[in-house]
């Protein structure tokens, strides 16, 4: 499909608005880094911040309902890029609240403005993604993320196990690039273009013509899923995951295990859903073994963890399978341009365990670092008696747990919920996935229940340190509502906006129609 | 009041929710203030919601909201009153305030003061509820919400013992009559595809009537534990472990009498189940029978007033059994007020003799507490039956429409028993009258100093008296009264079909033949039972059987006022002067003969029970949790997770921390993934 680039028309800027105005943090950033005045550097840097992804967000309101494609098919404003978009902005802004003070005060103050910068970098490659047309685009974005996520990894740079847990990234990560990017080359081999849609149509019509599939495009389908599948953190393309999470400054953690993975989902839902979406009978068994694997490995393993963190990275690999469990039931014919289907649901369900997973599990890493101010450390033992000493963190953490588990009223009881419903209605594996994620619930209980416990039941340790913390507890307290609010009323319309996201789908007809 | 019928329970919820929330902080002592005025401005709600149904005779619903939206299965929450509904909002809310006023003084300086005053309201809003409302369901769910109410009210003083004990047996013996009313209600919706009232008994004659017949006895099973009766009576005289206040409100005058407000509101699906009809008539009379018999012989002044409510309650069955729907309810309405009164007064002797309930420590009280002995005296008059007092002219209509009624041989059974039993009525209840208020003073009065209750606890007496003595009007003249128009528009569906479907008469003409020798009942009244019916058979024969002659009436008022005047009267003469508590044992014994131990241990029902369920379930329960529950589930239960925990140490292990194992393990999957795929999905290597 090769198109005259003089016949099309010039870029349509104001879709690219999220995108552009993050770029803009970034670049205000640098310069402010530089000069603002010290007594007022921190506070500046992170209204700024904060600011940014608001606006960004607020740009959103520009973007929605376009379904449009620009530059050149490169870039695509549609109900996907909206929806996740959301996603990667909240989890930044969120993810500014709990860095602020603990970037500032803790491990030997650390540079915020370049903190700030870099964390602006990553969310702009994951942006690139979420809106991504092309191949290339989604390689581009990924990159930008990963690099600056690397550096943000390694930024408690005295440490060394936060140094040793980036080098470990960094090198399986670019491995991983490496393969993902070798996939995309075969598929470009096999259907000559890298555009989603045009593979889309070239695979649509083998399906169709012949029913009868290169060899070499299963082969570029398995790299390509165990270049994503690295980059979400699947098993076993998983082992980075503990290391870095573990290594990393906390609020670190608590980005890398919601935006970059919101980029490889993102990444996979444009590859396998958008561009290989015919040839999904050859995915969809394959993305469920990986998805049982995954939460069967994930919360199995989590159970014997003594230190918080990386507990916490164990379960953000068991989210991964329940989420993959969302993909997994992209089964049945999905509405064309027009109404949602019962696989526009699936992955629906997958968008909107994104949204409630962000909100939550950077929750639970805010409260651990809540603690670090105060002087714990990070073993379960440091949670003892945490509902005795400071009861409203003790509830915010419940809180964050109970909605890890997937119990009602939170917002993670909905959302699985949805990924349940989705697979059960999708076939015999659907169901079977379902069940798993019913069982391995149950298996993951321990874990968080046992924190809970911790804090109730046991007698507290030391006196904490006093310290004042309150964008902190602002940011902690917001998500709490949120996780309990959403839950109990929102849910319903978020999940409403989620389920736009198959319009995406809508731009493949007019391409279609035009090539 | 179409818009404003959700006030009703509203105002005792909103209470509840004050009270709860702010009494231990803030109200503390002040709880009274928020829920008396609340309940009574449901009483005021109330006599509206009663005028415009007098004036207009139309039921007034409103939809509140859609609860279970679920396929076929709708529940929606809509309130229904219609004049059986209003009769029930005034009782429980004149009541419930009036025990609201009186608990100011009875519960004064206890340290669940505001407790009290949140659990008090919160009942009268289940209880509100219950009766308003329009589906079986939700009816059900504020029969638990009673039942909760109860429980927490009982053992209200829940560090006592023996009154945790008894909530929790309240709870535990009305579970078995629950689950019969749920199996009802399951059945109800297999049969109709709904649980709505009047769609249900619309549809009630197409159905089969053994289905209706299982429908009902289940329904009946549930009114059985909520109405104590039997064989679910056990629960109610325990009951009494909760403050009096309580035992008035709950365990005589409302909740109690909600079994038999079921029943009159299924009153469609009773009719067309002849032989479940029969199974109330027996066991309401039997039930009236028993707890008469063993009031005669309790001392503890609470318990024998719990009796009594028991032996009401019979009454009231049997009166729904043999078709008396009226009569029923009007013996709810003037049982409500003069038990009340009774529980009332008995809380007022309690609190002036210092927490003494004994009645063989007591007597000749009314000098030191004259507004109590006045009340306590008239309430005693009308629960016995005695001409004008309310009592007399419900009972009365009650024995006298067993005794016409179409469901015959079983109707006169139960109204000879019933006579019987109001002779015992008399009998105890003048025996405590006796034993408390007159008479010699059978306790140090060095130790002990009587006194008159405050005002807050004697008002509501005096309120509850007038009522005690006039309500009993409403039903004057027996099955012309103004109760009997107002409430007909409700039972009118099924009397209708009755008296089109058989001729009673001749039927009950034959059943009297051989019923005469019956009359042999240890009673002096025999004779004239006889003469009675016969008289009634006669009449009943010219015209239709609710519509009997006067003659009939003034015999029966008759027959019912000679036999609670010789219950009475053998009261006065043997407890009249009783000087030593081991005298009132000697008396009872006398008076009873060779059974004063099975009436003093109340028929052996809760050592029978004791043997015959709760040991086994005790023994079962035992090798459940030992062997079922400990040797297997739980075993099976911990190895598992000890087997997950034991996997998940192995596993941790496979983080070696080694980036080059950590690639090699992506290599080795993307091997794996690839060998898969080519051998088994691909047709790349065949």
């Amino acid at each position: 499909m090769l198109v005259d680039l003089s016949l099309l028309p010039s870029p349509d800027w104001l879709l690219a608005l999220p995108q552009l105005v993050v770029l803009a943090l970034a670049i205000v950033l640098l310069f402010a880094d530089a000069f603002t005045p010290r007594h007022t550097h921190s506070r500046v840097l992170t209204a700024l911040s904060l600011l940014g992804y608001g606006l960004a967000a607020a740009s959103l309101w520009f973007v929605d309902g376009k379904n449009q494609a620009t530059f050149w098919w490169l870039f695509r404003a549609d109900g996907l890029s909206v929806f996740l978009s959301l996603v990667i902005l909240v989890a930044a802004a969120l993810t500014v609240a709990s860095a602020a003070s603990y970037i500032d005060r803790l491990e030997g103050r650390m540079p915020i403005g370049e903190f700030y910068v870099l964390l602006a970098f990553s969310t702009l490659g994951a942006l690139f993604v979420a809106s991504a047309g092309d191949l290339v685009m989604i390689f581009i974005g990924i990159e930008l993320s990963s690099l600056a996520t690397y550096v943000l990894t390694a930024f408690a740079k005295r440490r060394t196990s936060a140094v040793e847990g980036a080098m470990k990234y960094f090198l399986l990560g670019i491995f991983a690039s490496a393969i993902l990017v070798y996939g995309m080359a075969w598929i470009y081999g096999a259907t000559g273009t890298t555009n989603l849609d045009g593979i889309a149509a070239s695979l649509q019509t083998s399906v169709q013509g012949t029913g009868f599939l290169e060899p070499s495009l299963l082969f570029a389908l398995l790299l390509l899923v165990v270049g994503l599948g690295f980059k979400m953190a699947a098993v076993p393309f998983h082992f980075w995951t503990p290391d870095a999470y573990d290594g990393a400054a906390t609020p670190v953690t608590a980005f890398m295990s919601v935006v970059p993975k919101a980029a490889a989902f993102a990444a996979t839902i444009r590859i396998l859903v958008q561009a290989m979406g015919p040839m999904r009978e050859e995915w969809l068994n394959l993305i469920a073994a990986l998805a049982l694997l995954t939460m069967a490995f994930g919360n199995v393993v989590a159970i014997s963890q003594r230190n918080v963190k990386r507990m916490l990275a164990y379960s953000s690999i068991a989210h991964t399978g329940y989420m993959m469990v969302g993909l997994a039931a992209y089964r049945t014919e999905s509405g064309f341009g027009g109404s949602a289907g019962a696989g526009d649901q699936a992955v629906a369900s997958l968008l909107f365990y994104l949204f409630a997973y962000a909100i939550m599990n950077i929750g639970a890493f805010a409260v651990v670092a809540w603690l670090q101010h105060r002087g714990r450390g990070l073993t379960l033992d440091d949670f003892s008696g945490l509902g005795a000493t400071q009861p409203l963190a003790a509830a915010a953490m419940t809180v964050f747990m109970i909605a890890l588990m997937g119990i009602p009223p939170t917002i993670g009881f909905y959302a699985k919920y949805r990924v349940i419903l989705a697979a059960i209605e999708s076939g015999p594996v659907g169901l079977f996935l379902a069940i798993a994620i019913v069982v391995l619930s149950a298996v993951s209980a321990f874990y968080y229940l046992r924190l809970v416990a911790v804090m109730y039941f046991n007698e507290p340790i030391r006196e904490p340190r006093q310290t004042s913390t309150p964008l902190l507890n602002a940011g902690i307290g917001a998500m709490a509502v949120a996780t309990i609010a959403g839950g109990l009323v929102f849910a319903p319309q978020i999940f409403d906006l989620a389920e736009r996201w198959y319009r995406a789908l809508s731009v493949v007809a007019q391409v279609g129609g035009g090539a | 009041m179409e818009r404003w019928l959700f006030l009703i329970p509203l105002l005792p919820l909103l209470a509840f929710a004050v009270n709860i929330l702010l009494g231990r902080g803030v109200i503390r002592a002040n709880a009274h203030w928020v829920a008396a005025p609340a309940v009574f401005g449901s009483f005021l709600l109330a006599l509206l919601v009663l005028r415009q149904l007098y004036e207009t005779g139309e039921p007034i619903s409103q939809h509140l909201f859609t609860w279970i939206p679920a396929g076929d299965f709708v529940v929606d929450v809509n309130l229904y009153a219609d004049q059986l509904t209003a009769i029930m909002l005034v009782v429980v809310s004149s009541v419930g305030f009036l025990v609201h006023v009186y608990s100011v003084g009875y519960m004064h300086g206890d340290g669940g003061y505001y407790r009290f005053f949140s659990y008090l309201p919160l009942f009268v809003f289940s209880m509100l509820m219950l009766v308003l409302a329009d589906n079986f369901l939700l009816l059900f769910v504020f029969w638990e919400g009673v039942g909760l109410c109860s429980y927490l009210l009982i053992g209200f003083w829940f560090k006592r013992r023996s009154a945790a004990d008894a909530a929790k047996k309240a709870f535990i013996v009305n579970r078995v009559g629950d689950l019969g009313f749920g199996l009802g209600i399951m059945w109800i919706f297999a049969v109709f595809g709904t649980i709505s009232f009047q769609e249900v008994f619309s549809a009630a004659p197409e159905v089969a009537v053994g289905t209706l017949t299982g429908i009902a006895l289940l329904l009946f099973l549930g009114a059985c534990g909520k109405s104590a009766q039997f064989p679910l009576h056990v629960w109610l005289p325990d009951a009494m472990e909760g403050p009096t206040p309580v035992s008035a409100l709950i365990h005589a005058a409302t909740m109690v009498t909600a079994g038999i407000y079921l029943v009159a509101r299924a009153q469609p699906i009773f009719e067309l189940a002849p032989t479940a009809l029969v199974v109330v008539t027996i066991v309401g009379a039997f039930t009236a029978f028993m707890a008469a018999t063993i009031g005669m012989v309790q001392n503890d002044i609470k318990r024998v007033v719990a009796y009594s409510t028991l032996s009401q309650l019979g009454y009231m069955a049997f009166a729904l059994g043999v078709g008396a729907w009226v009569g029923a309810i009007f013996h709810l309405l003037t049982h409500a007020f003069f038990k009340a009164l009774l529980f009332l007064g008995s809380g007022s002797v309690i609190h002036g003799m210092h927490e003494e309930q004994d009645i063989r420590r007591m007597g000749g009280l009314r000098k030191y507490m004259p507004v109590t002995a006045g009340t306590f005296l008239i309430a005693a008059l009308a629960n016995a039956g005695v001409v004008p007092f309310a009592g007399f002219w419900s009972k009365d209509e009650i024995i006298l429409s067993a005794w016409v009624s179409e469901h015959q041989p079983i109707g006169q059974i139960a109204s000879v028993v019933g006579l019987v039993a109001a002779f015992f009525t008399g009998l105890y209840m003048f025996r405590l009258v006796f034993l408390v208020f007159f008479g010699p003073e059978r306790f140090d009065n060095t130790q002990v100093h009587p006194h008159e209750s405050p005002a807050s606890m004697s008002l509501p007496l005096v309120l509850l008296a007038v009522p005690s003595l006039l309500i009993g009007f409403v039903g004057f003249p027996p099955e012309e009264g103004p109760i009997h128009s107002f409430l007909e528009p409700v039972f009118a569906h099924g009397e209708e079909a009755d008296h089109s479907e058989e001729a009673p008469a001749e039927i009950a003409s034959l059943v009297f033949l051989q019923e005469e020798p019956a009359g042999e009942e240890h009673e002096p009244t025999g004779e004239q039972d006889a003469e009675a019916g016969g008289t009634a058979v006669d009449e009943g024969s010219g015209e239709e059987e609710h519509h009997v002659s006067t003659a009939t009436k003034l015999t029966f008022a008759i027959i019912s006022s000679v036999v609670a005047l010789a219950g009475i009267a053998v009261a006065a003469v043997n407890y009249r002067n009783v000087r030593t508590a081991e005298e009132v044992v000697a008396i009872d014994q006398r008076l009873t003969r060779g059974s004063y131990g099975l009436l003093f241990n109340k028929w052996w029902w809760d050592e029978l029970y004791d043997r015959v369920f709760v040991r086994p379930f005790r023994g079962l329960s035992d090798w459940l949790w030992r062997v079922v529950d400990e040797g297997i589930i739980d075993a099976a239960v911990n190895g598992l997770a000890a087997g997950i925990g034991g996997v998940s140490q192995r596993l941790r292990h496979v983080q070696t921390g080694l980036v080059a194992n950590y690639a090699l393990a992506i290599a080795l999957g993307m091997v794996v993934m690839v060998g898969i795929y080519l051998g088994f999905f691909s047709d790349l290597l065949r």
